[in-house]
Protein backbone atom coordinates (compact mmCIF):
# COMPACT_ATOMS: atom_id res chain seq x y z
CA UNK A 1 0.00 0.00 0.00
CA UNK A 2 2.19 2.56 -1.55
CA UNK A 3 1.57 6.20 0.11
CA UNK A 4 2.84 9.77 0.68
CA UNK A 5 2.50 9.19 4.41
CA UNK A 6 5.75 9.18 6.26
CA UNK A 7 6.77 5.81 7.11
CA UNK A 8 10.13 4.30 9.13
CA UNK A 9 13.17 2.63 7.84
CA UNK A 10 15.70 1.63 9.09
CA UNK A 11 18.99 1.77 6.74
CA UNK A 12 22.12 0.39 6.62
CA UNK A 13 25.30 1.84 4.85
CA UNK A 14 28.75 -0.39 3.72
CA UNK A 15 32.00 0.89 3.76
CA UNK A 16 32.66 4.65 2.23
CA UNK A 17 28.72 5.70 3.31
CA UNK A 18 29.77 3.85 6.74
CA UNK A 19 32.99 5.83 6.99
CA UNK A 20 31.31 9.32 5.43
CA UNK A 21 28.14 9.23 7.70
CA UNK A 22 29.64 7.90 10.71
CA UNK A 23 26.98 5.16 11.03
CA UNK A 24 26.49 1.39 10.79
CA UNK A 25 22.92 2.08 10.21
CA UNK A 26 19.87 4.06 11.33
CA UNK A 27 16.45 4.32 12.18
CA UNK A 28 14.74 7.11 9.52
CA UNK A 29 11.78 8.55 9.53
CA UNK A 30 10.69 9.86 5.85
CA UNK A 31 8.03 10.94 3.57
CA UNK A 32 10.36 9.43 0.44
CA UNK A 33 8.07 7.57 -1.45
CA UNK A 34 11.19 6.02 -3.45
CA UNK A 35 14.35 4.20 -2.65
CA UNK A 36 15.63 6.49 -4.81
CA UNK A 37 14.24 9.44 -2.96
CA UNK A 38 15.10 8.14 0.25
CA UNK A 39 19.01 8.10 -1.45
CA UNK A 40 18.57 11.46 -2.03
CA UNK A 41 17.83 12.52 1.23
CA UNK A 42 20.85 10.52 2.74
CA UNK A 43 23.00 11.95 0.55
CA UNK A 44 22.38 15.51 1.25
CA UNK A 45 22.35 15.04 5.12
CA UNK A 46 25.72 13.06 5.70
CA UNK A 47 27.48 14.07 2.44
CA UNK A 48 28.13 11.19 0.46
CA UNK A 49 30.08 11.77 -2.62
CA UNK A 50 28.85 8.28 -4.55
CA UNK A 51 25.81 8.90 -6.75
CA UNK A 52 23.46 6.25 -6.97
CA UNK A 53 24.78 5.67 -10.33
CA UNK A 54 27.78 3.97 -8.93
CA UNK A 55 25.70 2.42 -5.87
CA UNK A 56 23.51 -0.84 -5.35
CA UNK A 57 20.36 -0.64 -2.92
CA UNK A 58 18.95 -3.48 -1.05
CA UNK A 59 14.96 -3.39 0.05
CA UNK A 60 14.60 -6.06 2.72
CA UNK A 61 17.72 -8.04 2.11
CA UNK A 62 17.03 -8.54 -2.04
CA UNK A 63 18.96 -5.96 -4.73
CA UNK A 64 15.99 -3.73 -5.71
CA UNK A 65 15.89 -0.69 -8.57
CA UNK A 66 15.95 2.66 -7.34
CA UNK A 67 12.56 2.97 -8.63
CA UNK A 68 11.30 0.41 -5.86
CA UNK A 69 8.07 1.80 -3.93
CA UNK A 70 9.00 1.87 0.44
CA UNK A 71 6.62 0.21 3.05
CA UNK A 72 6.69 1.19 6.73
CA UNK A 73 9.25 -0.98 8.15
CA UNK A 74 11.26 -1.82 5.42
CA UNK A 75 15.25 -2.17 5.95
CA UNK A 76 16.96 -0.70 3.14
CA UNK A 77 21.00 -1.15 2.14
CA UNK A 78 23.56 0.74 0.17
CA UNK A 79 26.00 -1.02 -1.02
CA UNK A 80 29.13 0.67 -3.13
CA UNK A 81 31.14 -1.70 -5.33
CA UNK A 82 34.32 -3.39 -4.14
CA UNK A 83 37.29 -4.37 -5.67
CA UNK A 84 39.95 -4.75 -2.80
CA UNK A 85 41.79 -8.08 -2.61
CA UNK B 1 64.77 -39.88 -18.74
CA UNK B 2 65.44 -38.71 -15.55
CA UNK B 3 67.51 -40.53 -13.19
CA UNK B 4 67.87 -40.04 -9.14
CA UNK B 5 71.48 -41.61 -8.69
CA UNK B 6 72.47 -42.19 -5.18
CA UNK B 7 76.24 -42.69 -7.00
CA UNK B 8 78.59 -40.11 -8.04
CA UNK B 9 77.65 -39.21 -11.73
CA UNK B 10 80.01 -39.86 -14.25
CA UNK B 11 81.16 -41.11 -17.60
CA UNK B 12 78.34 -38.36 -19.00
CA UNK B 13 77.77 -39.30 -22.96
CA UNK B 14 74.49 -37.84 -24.70
CA UNK B 15 73.66 -41.26 -26.29
CA UNK B 16 74.15 -39.48 -30.64
CA UNK B 17 73.63 -42.71 -32.34
CA UNK B 18 69.89 -42.39 -33.56
CA UNK B 19 70.91 -38.86 -34.33
CA UNK B 20 68.33 -36.85 -36.49
CA UNK B 21 68.98 -33.99 -38.23
CA UNK B 22 66.31 -32.27 -37.24
CA UNK B 23 67.72 -31.28 -34.05
CA UNK B 24 70.08 -28.55 -34.48
CA UNK B 25 70.83 -28.41 -30.88
CA UNK B 26 72.21 -29.70 -28.00
CA UNK B 27 72.27 -27.59 -24.89
CA UNK B 28 74.09 -29.03 -21.37
CA UNK B 29 73.97 -27.61 -17.86
CA UNK B 30 76.06 -28.96 -15.04
CA UNK B 31 75.02 -28.41 -11.07
CA UNK B 32 78.00 -28.42 -9.41
CA UNK B 33 78.54 -28.26 -5.50
CA UNK B 34 79.81 -25.16 -4.71
CA UNK B 35 82.16 -24.40 -1.69
CA UNK B 36 81.27 -21.46 -0.27
CA UNK B 37 77.61 -20.40 0.35
CA UNK B 38 76.57 -16.57 1.55
CA UNK B 39 80.36 -16.47 3.12
CA UNK B 40 80.26 -19.69 4.61
CA UNK B 41 82.54 -22.69 3.80
CA UNK B 42 80.67 -25.65 2.95
CA UNK B 43 82.41 -28.78 3.26
CA UNK B 44 79.64 -31.04 2.02
CA UNK B 45 75.67 -31.62 1.31
CA UNK B 46 72.73 -34.23 1.77
CA UNK B 47 70.14 -34.17 -0.68
CA UNK B 48 67.36 -36.28 0.53
CA UNK B 49 64.37 -37.22 -1.87
CA UNK B 50 60.63 -38.28 -2.16
CA UNK B 51 61.94 -40.75 -4.46
CA UNK B 52 58.49 -41.80 -5.91
CA UNK B 53 57.41 -39.05 -6.04
CA UNK B 54 60.64 -36.27 -7.60
CA UNK B 55 60.37 -39.43 -10.08
CA UNK B 56 57.06 -39.03 -11.41
CA UNK B 57 56.93 -34.84 -10.78
CA UNK B 58 60.39 -34.86 -13.53
CA UNK B 59 58.97 -36.89 -16.06
CA UNK B 60 55.68 -34.55 -16.00
CA UNK B 61 58.24 -31.77 -16.34
CA UNK B 62 60.14 -33.36 -19.33
CA UNK B 63 56.80 -33.79 -20.96
CA UNK B 64 56.34 -30.46 -20.27
CA UNK B 65 59.39 -29.17 -21.99
CA UNK B 66 58.39 -31.33 -24.77
CA UNK B 67 55.30 -29.72 -26.07
CA UNK B 68 55.98 -26.54 -25.08
CA UNK B 69 59.55 -25.62 -26.84
CA UNK B 70 59.59 -28.68 -29.46
CA UNK B 71 62.45 -30.54 -27.73
CA UNK B 72 63.53 -33.78 -29.30
CA UNK B 73 65.10 -35.39 -26.47
CA UNK B 74 65.79 -34.34 -22.68
CA UNK B 75 67.90 -36.32 -20.29
CA UNK B 76 68.41 -36.00 -16.48
CA UNK B 77 70.15 -37.00 -13.72
CA UNK B 78 69.82 -35.80 -9.67
CA UNK B 79 72.29 -37.17 -7.35
CA UNK B 80 70.85 -37.40 -3.34
CA UNK B 81 73.05 -38.77 -0.73
CA UNK B 82 76.31 -36.91 0.80
CA UNK B 83 77.99 -34.83 -2.17
CA UNK B 84 81.47 -32.95 -1.49
CA UNK B 85 82.22 -29.64 -2.83
CA UNK B 86 83.39 -30.18 -6.77
CA UNK B 87 81.16 -32.81 -7.54
CA UNK B 88 78.01 -32.63 -10.06
CA UNK B 89 74.44 -32.45 -8.32
CA UNK B 90 72.57 -32.66 -11.16
CA UNK B 91 72.61 -32.73 -14.90
CA UNK B 92 70.54 -32.10 -17.75
CA UNK B 93 71.06 -32.58 -22.10
CA UNK B 94 67.76 -31.31 -23.94
CA UNK B 95 67.93 -31.49 -27.36
CA UNK B 96 65.82 -29.83 -29.81
CA UNK B 97 65.99 -28.54 -33.42
CA UNK B 98 66.77 -24.70 -32.70
CA UNK B 99 69.54 -23.22 -30.17
CA UNK B 100 66.96 -20.43 -28.56
CA UNK B 101 64.24 -24.12 -27.92
CA UNK B 102 67.05 -26.26 -26.97
CA UNK B 103 68.65 -23.09 -24.05
CA UNK B 104 65.05 -22.35 -23.12
CA UNK B 105 64.44 -25.61 -22.49
CA UNK B 106 67.31 -26.58 -20.49
CA UNK B 107 66.31 -23.90 -18.60
CA UNK B 108 63.06 -24.40 -17.83
CA UNK B 109 63.98 -28.17 -16.95
CA UNK B 110 66.56 -26.81 -14.35
CA UNK B 111 64.09 -23.83 -12.80
CA UNK B 112 61.18 -26.24 -12.63
CA UNK B 113 63.29 -29.22 -11.10
CA UNK B 114 63.93 -26.97 -8.08
CA UNK B 115 60.45 -25.89 -7.72
CA UNK B 116 58.63 -28.73 -7.73
CA UNK B 117 60.77 -31.36 -7.18
CA UNK B 118 60.73 -33.05 -3.52
CA UNK B 119 64.00 -33.41 -2.68
CA UNK B 120 65.88 -31.16 0.34
CA UNK B 121 68.92 -29.93 0.61
CA UNK B 122 70.94 -29.82 3.69
CA UNK B 123 74.57 -27.81 3.81
CA UNK B 124 77.53 -29.17 6.23
CA UNK B 125 79.89 -26.38 7.08
CA UNK B 126 83.20 -26.10 8.01
CA UNK B 127 82.32 -24.82 11.74
CA UNK B 128 80.61 -27.92 11.97
CA UNK B 129 77.10 -26.55 11.39
CA UNK B 130 74.69 -28.05 9.41
CA UNK B 131 71.02 -26.34 7.74
CA UNK B 132 68.64 -27.01 5.51
CA UNK B 133 68.58 -24.80 2.87
CA UNK B 134 65.52 -22.74 2.14
CA UNK B 135 64.01 -23.34 -1.45
CA UNK B 136 64.82 -27.17 -0.38
CA UNK B 137 62.97 -26.91 3.04
CA UNK B 138 63.58 -29.36 5.69
CA UNK B 139 61.64 -32.80 5.22
CA UNK B 140 60.97 -32.90 8.63
CA UNK B 141 58.61 -35.80 9.23
CA UNK B 142 58.46 -36.47 5.84
CA UNK B 143 60.17 -39.42 4.09
CA UNK B 144 58.87 -41.69 2.28
CA UNK B 145 59.25 -44.30 5.23
CA UNK B 146 57.14 -41.82 7.41
CA UNK B 147 54.65 -40.24 5.80
CA UNK B 148 51.99 -41.16 3.03
CA UNK B 149 48.77 -39.49 1.11
CA UNK B 150 46.27 -40.71 3.77
CA UNK B 151 47.83 -39.98 7.22
CA UNK B 152 48.47 -36.12 5.45
CA UNK B 153 44.24 -35.64 5.36
CA UNK B 154 43.55 -37.73 8.55
CA UNK B 155 42.50 -35.68 10.85
CA UNK B 156 39.89 -34.41 7.66
CA UNK B 157 38.13 -37.71 5.98
CA UNK B 158 36.88 -38.22 9.73
CA UNK B 159 34.25 -35.45 8.64
CA UNK B 160 30.80 -36.71 8.28
CA UNK B 161 30.73 -34.15 5.29
CA UNK B 162 33.87 -35.05 3.73
CA UNK B 163 34.95 -39.28 4.42
CA UNK B 164 37.36 -41.06 1.83
CA UNK B 165 34.93 -40.26 -1.01
CA UNK B 166 35.27 -36.51 -0.28
CA UNK B 167 38.75 -36.44 -0.22
CA UNK B 168 39.08 -38.24 -3.55
CA UNK B 169 36.55 -35.42 -4.82
CA UNK B 170 38.68 -33.12 -3.79
CA UNK B 171 41.59 -34.79 -5.48
CA UNK B 172 40.18 -34.68 -8.46
CA UNK B 173 39.00 -31.06 -8.30
CA UNK B 174 41.35 -28.65 -10.44
CA UNK B 175 40.93 -24.88 -9.27
CA UNK B 176 42.83 -21.56 -10.57
CA UNK B 177 43.05 -19.18 -8.56
CA UNK B 178 43.95 -15.56 -9.94
CA UNK B 179 45.74 -13.42 -7.69
CA UNK B 180 48.19 -14.57 -5.32
CA UNK B 181 48.11 -10.98 -2.83
CA UNK B 182 46.32 -10.99 0.24
CA UNK B 183 43.07 -12.92 -0.30
CA UNK B 184 45.01 -15.31 -2.36
CA UNK B 185 47.44 -16.09 0.61
CA UNK B 186 45.06 -17.27 2.60
CA UNK B 187 42.66 -18.64 -0.18
CA UNK B 188 46.20 -20.67 -1.42
CA UNK B 189 47.34 -21.72 2.17
CA UNK B 190 43.93 -23.72 3.07
CA UNK B 191 43.23 -24.95 -0.35
CA UNK B 192 46.73 -26.73 -0.94
CA UNK B 193 45.96 -27.94 2.84
CA UNK B 194 43.40 -29.39 2.48
CA UNK B 195 44.17 -31.62 -0.61
CA UNK B 196 42.71 -30.06 -3.93
CA UNK B 197 44.21 -32.02 -6.84
CA UNK B 198 45.49 -29.79 -8.98
CA UNK B 199 45.96 -25.68 -8.01
CA UNK B 200 46.71 -22.70 -10.78
CA UNK B 201 47.83 -19.97 -9.23
CA UNK B 202 47.75 -16.86 -12.22
CA UNK B 203 49.83 -14.01 -11.38
CA UNK B 204 52.45 -11.39 -12.78
CA UNK B 205 53.34 -9.77 -9.66
CA UNK B 206 56.91 -10.06 -7.46
CA UNK B 207 56.55 -9.49 -3.76
CA UNK B 208 57.34 -5.87 -2.19
CA UNK B 209 57.92 -4.75 0.89
CA UNK B 210 54.70 -3.29 1.52
CA UNK B 211 52.51 -6.55 0.86
CA UNK B 212 54.10 -8.65 3.47
CA UNK B 213 51.32 -7.44 6.66
CA UNK B 214 48.70 -9.11 4.54
CA UNK B 215 50.33 -11.47 2.55
CA UNK B 216 52.28 -13.63 4.75
CA UNK B 217 52.85 -16.47 1.94
CA UNK B 218 55.90 -15.10 1.63
CA UNK B 219 58.69 -13.61 3.54
CA UNK B 220 60.88 -10.41 3.30
CA UNK B 221 63.50 -12.69 1.31
CA UNK B 222 61.53 -12.69 -1.18
CA UNK B 223 61.09 -9.41 -2.28
CA UNK B 224 61.24 -8.57 -5.54
CA UNK B 225 60.93 -12.47 -6.82
CA UNK B 226 57.44 -13.57 -8.41
CA UNK B 227 54.28 -14.19 -6.15
CA UNK B 228 53.24 -17.24 -8.62
CA UNK B 229 57.03 -18.99 -8.81
CA UNK B 230 57.06 -18.43 -4.80
CA UNK B 231 53.39 -19.26 -3.73
CA UNK B 232 53.87 -22.53 -5.52
CA UNK B 233 57.00 -23.18 -4.21
CA UNK B 234 55.37 -22.66 -0.02
CA UNK B 235 52.38 -24.84 -1.39
CA UNK B 236 54.46 -27.53 -2.71
CA UNK B 237 56.42 -28.14 0.27
CA UNK B 238 53.33 -27.77 2.22
CA UNK B 239 51.29 -30.47 0.43
CA UNK B 240 53.63 -32.95 -1.47
CA UNK B 241 50.62 -34.78 -3.08
CA UNK B 242 49.20 -32.21 -4.86
CA UNK B 243 50.28 -30.25 -8.40
CA UNK B 244 50.87 -26.68 -8.45
CA UNK B 245 50.67 -25.26 -11.78
CA UNK B 246 52.26 -21.61 -12.05
CA UNK B 247 50.72 -18.73 -14.48
CA UNK B 248 53.40 -16.45 -14.31
CA UNK B 249 51.19 -13.47 -16.35
CA UNK B 250 48.40 -10.86 -15.97
CA UNK B 251 45.11 -12.58 -16.66
CA UNK B 252 44.12 -10.25 -19.86
CA UNK B 253 41.26 -10.78 -22.12
CA UNK B 254 44.01 -12.62 -24.59
CA UNK B 255 45.09 -15.48 -22.74
CA UNK B 256 41.85 -15.72 -20.28
CA UNK B 257 40.23 -18.24 -22.59
CA UNK B 258 43.79 -20.45 -22.41
CA UNK B 259 44.31 -19.90 -18.95
CA UNK B 260 41.09 -21.19 -17.44
CA UNK B 261 40.80 -23.72 -19.86
CA UNK B 262 41.44 -27.01 -17.77
CA UNK B 263 39.86 -25.60 -14.39
CA UNK B 264 36.64 -26.48 -12.99
CA UNK B 265 36.04 -23.60 -10.48
CA UNK B 266 37.89 -20.22 -10.56
CA UNK B 267 38.71 -17.96 -7.02
CA UNK B 268 38.59 -14.34 -7.50
CA UNK B 269 41.58 -12.82 -5.66
CA UNK B 270 42.13 -9.75 -7.67
CA UNK B 271 41.96 -6.45 -6.25
CA UNK B 272 40.48 -4.32 -9.59
CA UNK B 273 37.33 -4.13 -11.20
CA UNK B 274 38.44 -4.84 -14.76
CA UNK B 275 39.99 -8.20 -13.58
CA UNK B 276 36.77 -8.96 -11.33
CA UNK B 277 34.48 -8.38 -14.06
CA UNK B 278 37.25 -10.51 -16.23
CA UNK B 279 36.59 -13.00 -14.48
CA UNK B 280 32.85 -12.66 -14.19
CA UNK B 281 32.32 -12.79 -18.00
CA UNK B 282 34.73 -15.40 -18.36
CA UNK B 283 32.78 -17.56 -15.59
CA UNK B 284 29.48 -17.13 -17.35
CA UNK B 285 30.71 -17.94 -20.75
CA UNK B 286 32.88 -20.60 -20.84
CA UNK B 287 30.31 -21.96 -17.89
CA UNK B 288 32.94 -22.45 -14.83
CA UNK B 289 31.75 -21.54 -11.44
CA UNK B 290 33.37 -18.46 -9.96
CA UNK B 291 34.13 -17.68 -6.30
CA UNK B 292 34.58 -13.74 -5.79
CA UNK B 293 35.54 -11.41 -3.02
CA UNK B 294 36.15 -8.00 -2.24
CA UNK B 295 37.55 -6.15 0.65
CA UNK B 296 37.50 -2.88 2.04
CA UNK B 297 38.77 -1.27 4.84
CA UNK B 298 37.21 -3.63 7.67
CA UNK B 299 34.88 -5.22 5.54
CA UNK B 300 34.07 -7.51 2.56
CA UNK B 301 31.82 -9.65 0.53
CA UNK B 302 31.83 -12.71 -0.66
CA UNK B 303 29.83 -14.58 -3.47
CA UNK B 304 29.74 -17.30 -5.40
CA UNK B 305 28.67 -17.23 -9.11
CA UNK B 306 27.71 -20.56 -10.78
CA UNK B 307 27.21 -20.04 -14.14
CA UNK B 308 24.58 -22.70 -14.67
CA UNK B 309 22.59 -21.88 -12.15
CA UNK B 310 19.71 -18.96 -12.05
CA UNK B 311 21.67 -16.60 -9.70
CA UNK B 312 22.95 -13.12 -10.80
CA UNK B 313 26.47 -12.35 -12.35
CA UNK B 314 28.76 -9.33 -11.39
CA UNK B 315 26.96 -7.19 -14.70
CA UNK B 316 23.48 -8.38 -13.48
CA UNK B 317 24.17 -5.73 -10.74
CA UNK B 318 26.78 -3.31 -12.50
CA UNK B 319 26.54 -3.47 -16.29
CA UNK B 320 29.32 -1.59 -16.75
CA UNK B 321 32.65 -1.64 -15.12
CA UNK B 322 33.13 0.87 -12.65
CA UNK B 323 35.90 3.55 -12.43
CA UNK B 324 38.72 2.21 -11.00
CA UNK B 325 39.03 4.88 -8.49
CA UNK B 326 35.36 5.09 -7.22
CA UNK B 327 36.34 3.48 -4.53
CA UNK B 328 40.26 3.84 -3.43
CA UNK B 329 42.00 0.70 -3.45
CA UNK B 330 43.98 -0.89 -0.45
CA UNK B 331 47.11 1.47 -1.55
CA UNK B 332 45.47 4.13 -1.49
CA UNK B 333 42.75 3.40 1.76
CA UNK B 334 45.12 0.88 3.72
CA UNK B 335 43.97 -2.50 5.28
CA UNK B 336 44.56 -4.48 7.81
CA UNK B 337 45.84 -8.01 6.83
CA UNK B 338 43.41 -10.09 8.79
CA UNK B 339 40.80 -8.73 6.66
CA UNK B 340 41.98 -10.28 3.00
CA UNK B 341 43.06 -13.33 5.19
CA UNK B 342 38.91 -13.91 6.43
CA UNK B 343 37.85 -13.44 3.34
CA UNK B 344 40.02 -15.46 1.65
CA UNK B 345 39.86 -18.30 3.84
CA UNK B 346 35.67 -17.78 3.29
CA UNK B 347 36.47 -18.48 -0.41
CA UNK B 348 38.32 -21.73 0.64
CA UNK B 349 35.29 -22.51 2.27
CA UNK B 350 33.14 -21.81 -0.30
CA UNK B 351 35.35 -23.69 -2.76
CA UNK B 352 35.30 -26.83 -0.49
CA UNK B 353 31.61 -27.02 0.03
CA UNK B 354 31.01 -26.71 -3.50
CA UNK B 355 33.32 -29.50 -4.69
CA UNK B 356 32.05 -31.85 -1.85
CA UNK B 357 28.29 -31.09 -2.82
CA UNK B 358 27.45 -29.33 0.05
CA UNK B 359 24.14 -27.45 0.51
CA UNK B 360 24.59 -23.67 1.52
CA UNK B 361 26.44 -22.32 -0.64
CA UNK B 362 26.77 -18.50 -1.06
CA UNK B 363 24.25 -19.18 -4.72
CA UNK B 364 22.26 -16.47 -6.00
CA UNK B 365 23.97 -14.24 -2.39
CA UNK B 366 25.89 -11.77 -1.73
CA UNK B 367 27.33 -11.85 2.12
CA UNK B 368 28.86 -8.78 3.68
CA UNK B 369 30.43 -8.98 6.69
CA UNK B 370 32.04 -6.02 8.94
CA UNK B 371 34.48 -7.21 10.89
CA UNK B 372 34.31 -4.25 13.34
CA UNK B 373 30.52 -4.43 14.01
CA UNK B 374 30.95 -8.09 12.97
CA UNK B 375 27.11 -6.85 11.28
CA UNK B 376 26.67 -9.53 8.55
CA UNK B 377 24.49 -9.37 5.62
CA UNK B 378 23.35 -11.47 3.35
CA UNK B 379 21.34 -10.34 0.49
CA UNK B 380 19.51 -12.19 -2.16
CA UNK B 381 20.78 -11.19 -6.23
CA UNK B 382 18.20 -11.61 -8.96
CA UNK B 383 18.96 -12.08 -12.17
CA UNK B 384 18.72 -9.00 -14.19
CA UNK B 385 16.84 -10.19 -17.53
CA UNK B 386 18.67 -6.55 -18.90
CA UNK B 387 22.32 -7.93 -18.13
CA UNK B 388 24.69 -7.17 -21.22
CA UNK B 389 26.10 -10.83 -20.22
CA UNK B 390 23.35 -12.95 -18.61
CA UNK B 391 19.81 -11.25 -19.96
CA UNK B 392 18.12 -11.91 -22.91
CA UNK B 393 19.43 -9.67 -25.22
CA UNK B 394 22.91 -9.82 -24.21
CA UNK B 395 25.47 -8.10 -25.89
CA UNK B 396 29.07 -9.44 -24.52
CA UNK B 397 29.03 -12.90 -26.26
CA UNK B 398 33.15 -13.12 -26.02
CA UNK B 399 35.91 -12.27 -24.29
CA UNK B 400 36.80 -9.18 -26.15
CA UNK B 401 39.34 -6.24 -24.94
CA UNK B 402 36.36 -3.46 -25.62
CA UNK B 403 34.34 -4.78 -22.92
CA UNK B 404 37.19 -3.93 -20.11
CA UNK B 405 38.38 -0.24 -20.82
CA UNK B 406 39.70 1.64 -18.30
CA UNK B 407 37.31 4.00 -18.59
CA UNK B 408 39.38 6.45 -16.08
CA UNK B 409 42.24 6.58 -19.17
CA UNK B 410 39.35 8.43 -21.52
CA UNK B 411 38.33 11.20 -18.88
CA UNK B 412 40.99 14.32 -19.50
CA UNK B 413 42.43 17.08 -17.57
CA UNK B 414 43.26 19.34 -20.13
CA UNK B 415 45.29 21.40 -17.13
CA UNK B 416 47.83 18.86 -17.29
CA UNK B 417 48.38 19.32 -21.39
CA UNK B 418 50.67 21.90 -22.85
CA UNK B 419 49.74 23.85 -26.13
CA UNK B 420 50.60 21.53 -28.28
CA UNK B 421 49.15 18.53 -26.75
CA UNK B 422 46.05 20.31 -26.58
CA UNK B 423 46.21 21.23 -29.80
CA UNK B 424 46.33 17.61 -30.98
CA UNK B 425 42.80 16.73 -30.47
CA UNK B 426 40.01 18.07 -32.44
CA UNK B 427 37.44 19.51 -30.08
CA UNK B 428 33.53 18.54 -30.45
CA UNK B 429 31.08 20.30 -28.00
CA UNK B 430 28.27 18.35 -27.59
CA UNK B 431 25.90 21.10 -25.75
CA UNK B 432 22.23 22.00 -26.88
CA UNK B 433 22.61 25.33 -29.03
CA UNK B 434 20.57 27.24 -26.69
CA UNK B 435 23.33 26.01 -24.03
CA UNK B 436 25.92 26.92 -26.15
CA UNK B 437 24.39 30.30 -26.63
CA UNK B 438 24.37 31.18 -23.00
CA UNK B 439 27.77 30.04 -22.30
CA UNK B 440 29.56 30.20 -25.58
CA UNK B 441 33.51 28.70 -26.11
CA UNK B 442 35.84 31.65 -25.53
CA UNK B 443 37.57 32.57 -29.00
CA UNK B 444 38.11 29.26 -30.26
CA UNK B 445 35.58 27.71 -32.74
CA UNK B 446 34.63 23.84 -32.44
CA UNK B 447 32.39 21.36 -34.24
CA UNK B 448 28.83 21.14 -32.39
CA UNK B 449 27.10 18.07 -32.02
CA UNK B 450 24.61 17.93 -29.74
CA UNK B 451 24.06 14.70 -27.58
CA UNK B 452 20.96 13.64 -28.08
CA UNK B 453 21.45 13.65 -32.31
CA UNK B 454 24.67 12.12 -31.81
CA UNK B 455 24.34 8.75 -34.04
CA UNK B 456 26.45 5.84 -32.26
CA UNK B 457 25.51 3.47 -35.63
CA UNK B 458 27.53 5.94 -38.11
CA UNK B 459 29.75 8.17 -36.24
CA UNK B 460 31.19 11.71 -38.00
CA UNK B 461 34.09 10.75 -36.51
CA UNK B 462 37.00 9.00 -37.84
CA UNK B 463 39.05 6.56 -36.00
CA UNK B 464 42.69 7.89 -36.09
CA UNK B 465 42.23 11.85 -35.17
CA UNK B 466 41.96 12.34 -31.61
CA UNK B 467 38.54 14.08 -30.41
CA UNK B 468 38.33 15.77 -27.45
CA UNK B 469 34.41 16.03 -26.53
CA UNK B 470 33.04 18.43 -23.69
CA UNK B 471 29.65 19.21 -22.52
CA UNK B 472 28.15 21.56 -19.57
CA UNK B 473 29.80 19.73 -16.51
CA UNK B 474 31.72 16.67 -18.72
CA UNK B 475 28.47 13.67 -17.71
CA UNK B 476 27.81 13.46 -21.31
CA UNK B 477 30.51 14.05 -23.05
CA UNK B 478 31.73 10.92 -20.47
CA UNK B 479 28.50 8.48 -21.18
CA UNK B 480 29.43 9.47 -25.03
CA UNK B 481 33.02 8.83 -25.31
CA UNK B 482 32.44 5.71 -23.24
CA UNK B 483 30.07 3.85 -25.47
CA UNK B 484 32.25 5.06 -28.41
CA UNK B 485 34.90 3.82 -27.02
CA UNK B 486 33.10 0.50 -26.74
CA UNK B 487 32.22 0.89 -30.62
CA UNK B 488 36.08 0.74 -30.95
CA UNK B 489 36.99 4.22 -31.01
CA UNK B 490 39.90 4.37 -28.98
CA UNK B 491 40.89 7.92 -29.66
CA UNK B 492 37.52 9.83 -27.84
CA UNK B 493 38.18 11.05 -24.87
CA UNK B 494 35.57 13.42 -22.05
CA UNK B 495 36.93 16.87 -21.04
CA UNK B 496 37.20 16.62 -17.17
CA UNK B 497 34.92 19.41 -16.03
CA UNK B 498 33.50 20.53 -19.03
CA UNK B 499 33.01 23.77 -20.66
CA UNK B 500 34.17 26.23 -17.78
CA UNK B 501 37.45 24.43 -17.38
CA UNK B 502 37.89 24.91 -20.85
CA UNK B 503 37.44 28.35 -21.08
CA UNK B 504 39.93 28.78 -18.43
CA UNK B 505 42.33 26.68 -20.17
CA UNK B 506 42.20 29.08 -23.24
CA UNK B 507 42.08 32.34 -21.25
CA UNK B 508 45.45 31.01 -19.35
CA UNK B 509 47.01 29.28 -22.31
CA UNK B 510 45.64 30.31 -25.79
CA UNK B 511 44.91 33.71 -25.38
CA UNK B 512 46.41 35.21 -28.38
CA UNK B 513 44.14 32.35 -30.44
Amino acid sequence: MPTNKTKKVHVFYYAVLREQSGLTHERITTKAKTAGELYAYVQDRHGFTLGPDILKIAVNDSFKSWKTILENGDSVTFIPPLAGG
Amino acid sequence: MFILSKRPIKNLRFDNSNADSESGALVEFKGIVRSKTQGKKVVALKYEAFEKLAQKEAEKIIREVKTKFDATDVCCIHRIGRLSPGELAVWIAVKAGRRKDAFAACRYVIDELKIRLPIWKKEYYADGTSLWVSGHPSPLTLSKEKSNEKDFYSHQIPLPQIGKDGQRKLKKARVLVVGAGGLGSSALTYLAAAGIGTIGICDDDVVAIDNLHRQPLYSIKDIGQSKAVLAAQRLRSLNPFIAIQVHQERLTPANAVRISRTYDLMVDCTDNFKAKFLLNDLAVLRKIPLIQASIYHLEGQIHFLNPTGKNACLRCLWPQIPHENCIETCAQGGTLGVVPGIFGIFQATEAIKFILGLPGLLSGEVLILDLMSYTLKKITETRNRACPLCGERATIKQIANKNYQDLNAMILDINALSVKEFRQYKLIDVREPKEIERYPVKSLTCENIPFGKFNLKTPAIGRDEKYLFFCARGMRSQVLAARLRKEGFENVFSLKGGIDILNAYITENLKDG
